[in-house]
């Protein structure tokens, strides 16, 4: 239990899936300035990315590796990610449709959305114990969301600044983003 | 209230996906990763050098260039109702995960140092947005559809490569592993082979798109102020019709 409270602490506020294994950037480039819109699309990140791993954590346990089935792992896991991205869709749409304009987006922003399928390919590892990988799951999803809320709010404060034309948008936010990421690489390095 | 609110943008989404929204994100796709900005995972987390930007380049096309055959043979054997949007996503989650894992083990086998570098990222290719982008504009196997899809994959394989001779070189003050340009009394910045030196590359590519787009004409600087530059940059449906799944399994072309 400590352990996977550790992994939880670690995962979401040190190792961080975007800002130092770069998962979903570009789904980053899609925040508009409004934390509210990403909040929506990292919560169901965060639904969907924790159920990948706890399904693909137990697929392990009972299927793949007592049937020595290790290549079927990455087919499985692309597979439970749209299925995932298929009911998250379905379920803004129903649900917020009125709250969250994008919702319609939410399945290709999950289906194309590094951070779901590499959190399961990446960090999740055959043999780990069913907590474990929920834990490893739910806190680099919180973690994709922390940093895209940051994104979102670093978005709103600079987008009336008066920069040069070509360093707007985008490439401002990178430029935050580098500096956040050179943060978090003197913190992987102290630990 | 709410079913009315979720029925009318599920019918809005239909009505507003398939020609225009096909037709202009594949006019900007050509422009590869500077201009719509899909695909910058790969772009940033793999291309430390140019070898490793040109491998998983090519890969990430191969892997491709095999799935959109299934998708296309399926188009033809499963029956229209079926065949929406969901299932080709489905089929080409599924084909690509088999061609990565099949690129991984010959990967592994063949040039095991390199597998070493990029070897844990190509299962990623399954979700690589470019890619979804690409092969969804069409299945089809025209000429037009396939000169696009050529030009695409080409300017994607250059753009990896070009983020990683720039990484390579600033940070290693090499270039394809073997060739030092520095001389000896200046010291690379180490930090460009990692990660921010990633988002500092990706900044300076995206910069210097812009400026040589404002050259020509101000207003058209990509998301400088006009999201419709960056083709998502404030509207999330830049990613290829994203507001509805036949975004991406677009059929107009495959006609």
């Amino acid at each position: 239990m400590t352990e996977s409270a550790i992994v939880l602490v670690v995962t979401a506020m040190v190792t961080q899936a975007v800002l130092s294994k770069m998962g979903g950037v570009p789904e980053m480039r899609s925040v508009s300035g409004q934390m509210k819109q990403f909040a929506g699309l990292g919560g169901m990140v965060i639904a969907v990315t924790t159920t990948v791993c706890a399904l693909i954590n137990l697929l392990d346990t009972w299927v793949l590796t007592p049937y020595e089935l290790p290549y079927l792992r990455v087919e499985m896991m692309a597979l439970l990610t749209v299925c995932g991205a298929v009911v998250a869709e379905r379920v803004m749409k129903c649900g917020c449709a009125d709250t969250f304009p994008h919702a319609g987006s939410t399945f290709a922003l999950i289906t194309g959305n590094c951070a779901v399928l590499g959190t399961a390919v990446l960090c999740v590892e055959p043999g780990e114990s069913f907590v474990q990988s929920v834990a490893t799951g739910f806190s680099t999803a919180v973690a994709f969301t922390v940093a895209g809320i940051l994104f979102a709010a670093i978005r709103g404060r600079i987008s009336d600044e008066d920069l040069p034309l070509p360093v707007r948008g985008i490439p401002v936010l990178l430029l935050c983003g580098a500096l956040i990421s050179m943060a978090l690489t003197g913190l992987n390095m102290l630990m | 209230m709410k079913t009315k609110t979720a029925q009318s943008v599920s019918e809005k989404s239909v009505q507003s996906v398939p020609v225009n929204t096909v037709q202009s994100v594949s006019k900007k796709s050509v422009q590869g990763v500077p201009a719509v900005l899909l695909g910058l995972c790969p772009l940033l987390c793999v291309c430390a050098n140019v070898q490793s930007g040109f491998a998983t380049g090519v890969i990430a096309l191969a892997v491709y260039a095999f799935s959109i055959p299934v998708l296309s043979l399926a188009d033809r054997i499963i029956p229209g109702r079926w065949n929406a949007g969901y299932m080709r996503i489905f089929l080409l989650a599924a084909a690509s995960a088999g061609w990565s894992v099949l690129a991984g083990i010959l990967l592994e086998a063949f040039l095991p140092a390199l597998y070493a570098q990029i070897g844990a990222y190509i299962p990623l290719n399954v979700v690589f947005c470019v890619l979804l982008d690409l092969s969804g504009i069409s299945a089809a196997w025209n000429t037009a559809a396939l000169s696009r899809k050529l030009a695409d994959g080409a300017v994607f394989i250059l753009t990896l490569t070009l983020a990683g001779l720039i990484r390579e070189f600033s940070g290693a003050g090499t270039v394809c592993g073997v060739i030092t340009l520095l001389p000896a009394w200046i010291t690379p910045v180490g930090i460009f082979t990692r990660i921010p030196g990633a988002f500092l590359t990706a900044a300076l590519i995206l910069i210097v798109c812009n400026a040589w787009r404002t050259a020509g004409n101000v207003n058209e600087c990509a998301g400088a102020g006009n999201a419709d530059g960056y083709a998502g940059a404030e509207n999330v449906n830049g990613y290829s019709g994203a507001g509805n799944a036949d975004g991406y399994g677009g059929k107009e072309d495959s006609q």
